[in-house]
C-alpha cells in the first residue's frame, strides 16, 4: 500500500511535470507564431515581386511561399510542381503541355520560350534534369541535365532504369538521382556529373517505398518514404563526400524515436544545417524530426508534432528563423494543401485558399 | 521592282504547285450515274485519291482532303467528320480546365484506368478511331502499377500506357486532371506474382535503335485497311497495353460487347465513305465490305468502351463532367 503522503507527492510532481511540459509547448508554439506574424509584417513591408522567396505550382498559379502562400501569378500552359524556379529577376519555368521551356519576367510576363521536349523537368534555380518520355527497355529513362543562363545548355545525357522519386542537383552541378527500377525489384541514388561516369551511388532492395535526398553543406543523407503509413526500420544513409568521384552513401546510425514513430513518410529537408526528416506515427498524423550528429550517426534532436504531411520542401522563411514546405497527406484528404512553417521544434501549419 | 514581283510569282506558283499535289492531281467531280465500265482502273482512282484523305487525317490538311474528297465523289466525309477533324495534333497532351479529381483512388494494383472527352486527347488517332457511344466516350486507357505510385510524389510515372513512340508512363497527377475517368478494379482473385511480371514484360519495351515497333492501330500508321491484332508486338496503343498486362495473366478482358456501336465512331465515317464510294453502284457489295471491315477491326482491335463493358471488371469509381 502506499501511503496517502506518497501518492499526494506523486499527484504534486505530475501536476508539476505537466504544467512545465505545457509552458514549454506553449511558448515554442507562440515564438512560432510570433514568427510568422514578423515574416507576415515583413512581405507586407515590400512588393511580392522583390522577394527572393521560393515560388511553387498549385492549381492553376503560382504562389510564393511565404505566409497565406499569396498568388503571384497565373503561367502559361500545365506547370507541375517542382518544374520552376525563382531568378533573382523573375520565374524559370517548364510548360508540360507546350513542351516549353519558359523565362518569365518578375510579374510572370513571358520574356522568352523555347522548346524543350519531356515526360518531367525537374527546375532548381539555373539547373535543370530533364526525363524523357520512353522508358528502353535495357536501358530505362532518357535523363538530361541542362544548364540555363540565358538559353539551355546540355551538360550531361544518358539512360537510367529509374524511376525518379527524388532529385537533388548541388551548386556545383552534381545531381543525385534517386528512384526505384522498372521491375519493381531494387532502388537505388545516382551520381551524375558532366565529365565523369555515372555511379549508383546506393543500391537497396525495394519494399514498397521510394527513396528521399536531403542535402546539408557537408553531405547528403537519404531515407526512404513508405507508400503506407506501416511499421517499417528507420534507416538513415548517408553520403559524406558528395563531391569525391566514387564515394557511397553508407548506413548511419541512427536512434531517439519515440515508440510512436513508424517510418518514414514524405519528403525531408535541411534546417540551419540538420537533416528534417517526415516520420509517420502511431495517430496517423506525420511528425517532422530534426536529426543531430550523434557520433558517427544521427539521432533526434527535436520532434514537430502534426506537420500534416511534407510533400514539397520550399526554402527558409524571410527571417531565416523558420523552414517552409507544402503540406499535403493524400491519405487523410485528397484536396486540401496547407503552409507549413517549421522552427526547429514545431510547425504551424495554414490552409491554402 | 521588277524582281520582287518574279519572286513573288514563283513563291505563288510553288505554292500552288505544293496544295495540289498534297490533295490529287485532278479532283473534278465524277459521272456516278452509272457503274464503271473498267472496275479497276475505277477502284484504282478511288484509292488514289482517298490516300491523301489518310494521310492528312490528324493533320491541318485534313479538312481540305476531305473537302476535296466530297467535291469529287458527292460524299460527305466534311459533315461526318467534322468532330474528328479540328486542329489538333495527331498526339497531343494537357491539363483540362476542371477541377482536379483529388478523389480518384490510386489503391489496387493493376486497375485500369479510362479516360474521355474532347479537350482530353491523348491522342486524336485514337480519339477517331475509338467509338464513343457510352457515357464518358471513353478512348484512352492505361493501368496502374501500384509500387510506382508514391503517395507523396503525384508526378511519379506510375500508370503504364503507350506514346507516340512507344512505351510510356502516366502519373497520377496526369489522371486527376482528366475531363471524364473512371476506375476499373479486377472482380477475379488475382495472381500478385503473376501481375508483377505482366507489368514488367511488355514486349513493347524497346531499344531506341529498335524501329520495330510504332504506335497505332494500322499498319503503315493510318492504312486503315491494315488492322493490326492485338497479339501483334509491332504495334501498341494505350488500351492494348492495358489488355497485354490481363491476356499476360490468362485474363481476356476485351469484351467485344455488341452494345459497343462501331458506327458511332470517325473510323467508321471513313470506312462507309470509302467503300460507299467504291462500290457506289451495288449497295449489298458496299454494305457486305463494310459489315466486314466492322466485324474483323472489332475482333481485332480492343478499345476503350469494351475494356468498360468488361465482365473481368468493376467499376469503382467515375467522374463524367462532359
Amino acid at each position: 500500500m502506499i501511503d496517502r503522503r506518497t501518492r499526494l507527492a506523486r499527484v504534486r510532481a505530475a501536476v508539476l511535470r505537466t504544467t512545465v511540459l505545457a509552458t514549454v509547448a506553449f511558448f515554442c508554439v507562440y515564438a512560432l507564431t510570433c514568427l510568422v506574424s514578423c515574416e507576415r509584417g515583413k512581405r507586407n513591408q515590400s512588393p511580392a515581386v522583390n522577394s527572393t522567396a521560393s515560388v511553387f505550382q498549385l492549381g492553376k498559379a503560382i504562389r510564393e511561399a511565404s505566409p497565406l502562400a499569396p498568388v503571384l501569378f497565373t503561367p502559361e500552359g500545365d506547370v507541375r510542381q517542382r518544374g520552376i524556379a525563382r531568378l533573382p529577376d523573375g520565374y524559370l519555368y517548364w510548360d508540360h503541355a507546350g513542351q516549353r521551356l519558359i523565362r518569365a519576367d518578375a510579374r510572370g510576363k513571358t520574356v522568352k520560350s523555347e522548346p524543350l521536349k519531356a515526360a518531367f523537368v525537374w527546375v532548381m534555380g539555373n539547373e535543370l534534369l530533364a526525363r524523357g518520355e520512353n522508358f528502353s527497355d535495357g536501358e530505362g529513362f532518357r535523363f538530361t541535365l541542362y544548364r540555363y543562363d540565358g538559353s539551355l545548355k546540355e551538360t550531361w545525357s544518358g539512360f537510367l532504369d529509374c524511376f525518379p522519386s527524388d532529385v537533388l542537383i548541388r551548386d556545383d552541378g552534381i545531381a543525385f538521382v534517386a528512384g526505384g527500377n522498372r521491375d519493381n525489384s531494387g532502388k537505388a541514388i545516382y551520381r551524375i556529373r558532366a565529365g565523369t561516369k555515372t555511379v549508383k551511388a546506393l543500391a537497396l532492395p525495394i519494399a514498397q517505398d521510394f527513396l528521399r535526398l536531403v542535402g546539408t553543406s557537408t553531405a547528403i543523407v537519404a531515407f526512404a518514404s513508405g507508400r503506407e503509413k506501416t511499421k517499417a526500420s528507420l534507416e538513415l544513409y548517408e553520403l559524406a563526400n558528395p563531391k569525391a568521384d566514387e564515394s557511397a552513401f553508407a548506413k548511419v546510425e541512427l536512434g531517439g524515436f519515440p515508440p510512436g514513430a513508424l517510418d518514414f513518410y514524405g519528403y525531408g529537408f535541411s534546417y540551419l544545417d540538420d537533416p528534417v526528416v517526415p516520420v509517420a506515427m502511431d495517430d496517423g498524423s506525420v511528425a517532422l524530426a530534426r536529426l543531430g550528429r550523434d557520433g558517427a550517426g544521427f539521432s533526434v534532436v527535436s520532434l514537430a508534432h502534426n506537420s500534416l504531411g511534407c510533400i514539397l520542401p520550399l526554402g527558409n522563411g524571410a527571417s531565416g528563423e523558420t523552414y517552409l514546405y507544402l503540406a499535403y497527406d493524400g491519405r487523410k484528404d485528397g484536396a486540401w494543401y496547407g503552409l507549413g512553417v517549421y522552427n526547429g521544434s514545431a510547425c504551424l501549419v495554414e490552409t491554402i485558399k | 521592282m521588277k524582281k520582287i514581283l518574279f519572286l513573288v510569282s514563283v513563291i505563288a506558283v510553288a505554292l500552288a504547285v505544293s496544295c495540289k499535289s498534297a490533295v490529287s492531281t485532278d479532283m473534278t467531280a465524277v459521272d456516278m450515274t452509272k457503274a464503271p465500265t473498267d472496275v479497276a482502273a475505277w477502284e484504282a482512282q478511288v484509292n488514289a485519291d482517298f490516300q491523301p484523305v489518310l494521310d492528312s487525317l490528324g493533320t491541318d490538311n485534313a479538312a481540305p482532303a476531305m473537302s476535296a474528297f466530297d467535291g469529287k465523289y458527292g460524299s460527305s466525309l466534311v459533315r461526318d467528320f467534322n468532330s474528328q477533324i479540328s486542329r489538333q495534333a495527331r498526339f497531343s497532351s494537357g491539363p483540362s480546365s476542371y477541377p482536379t479529381l483529388t478523389d480518384m483512388p490510386f489503391n489496387r494494383d493493376g486497375a485500369v484506368y479510362l479516360s474521355g472527352g474532347s479537350a482530353d486527347l491523348v491522342g486524336s488517332v485514337i480519339g477517331w478511331v475509338a467509338p464513343k457511344n457510352l457515357p464518358g466516350s471513353y478512348f484512352h486507357g492505361a493501368a496502374l502499377d501500384l509500387n510506382k505510385y508514391d503517395p507523396n510524389n503525384l508526378d511519379a510515372p506510375s500508370l503504364e500506357t503507350a506514346i507516340l513512340k512507344g512505351a510510356g508512363y502516366e502519373t497520377a497527377n496526369d489522371w486527376r486532371g482528366k475531363v471524364n475517368a473512371c476506375v476499373l478494379n479486377p472482380n477475379f482473385s488475382v495472381n500478385q506474382a503473376s501481375l508483377d511480371s505482366a507489368q514488367s514484360a511488355l514486349d513493347y519495351y524497346c531499344k531506341p535503335s529498335n524501329t520495330n515497333m510504332q504506335y497505332g492501330f494500322f499498319k503503315g500508321y493510318v492504312n486503315i485497311f491494315n488492322v493490326v491484332t492485338k497479339e501483334d508486338t509491332y504495334y501498341w496503343y494505350c488500351t492494348k497495353v492495358v489488355w497485354s498486362i490481363y491476356n499476360r495473366m490468362g485474363v481476356d478482358i476485351d469484351s467485344n460487347s455488341s452494345a459497343v456501336d462501331f458506327t458511332k465512331s470517325g473510323l467508321y465515317s471513313l470506312v462507309k465513305t470509302y467503300y460507299n464510294t467504291l462500290y457506289f453502284y451495288s449497295s449489298s457489295k458496299a454494305n457486305n465490305a463494310i459489315n466486314a471491315y466492322v466485324t474483323d477491326t472489332r475482333a481485332k482491335i480492343v478499345l476503350a468502351e469494351e475494356i468498360l463493358l468488361s465482365p473481368k471488371l468493376t467499376k469503382v469509381y467515375e467522374k463524367i463532367r462532359e
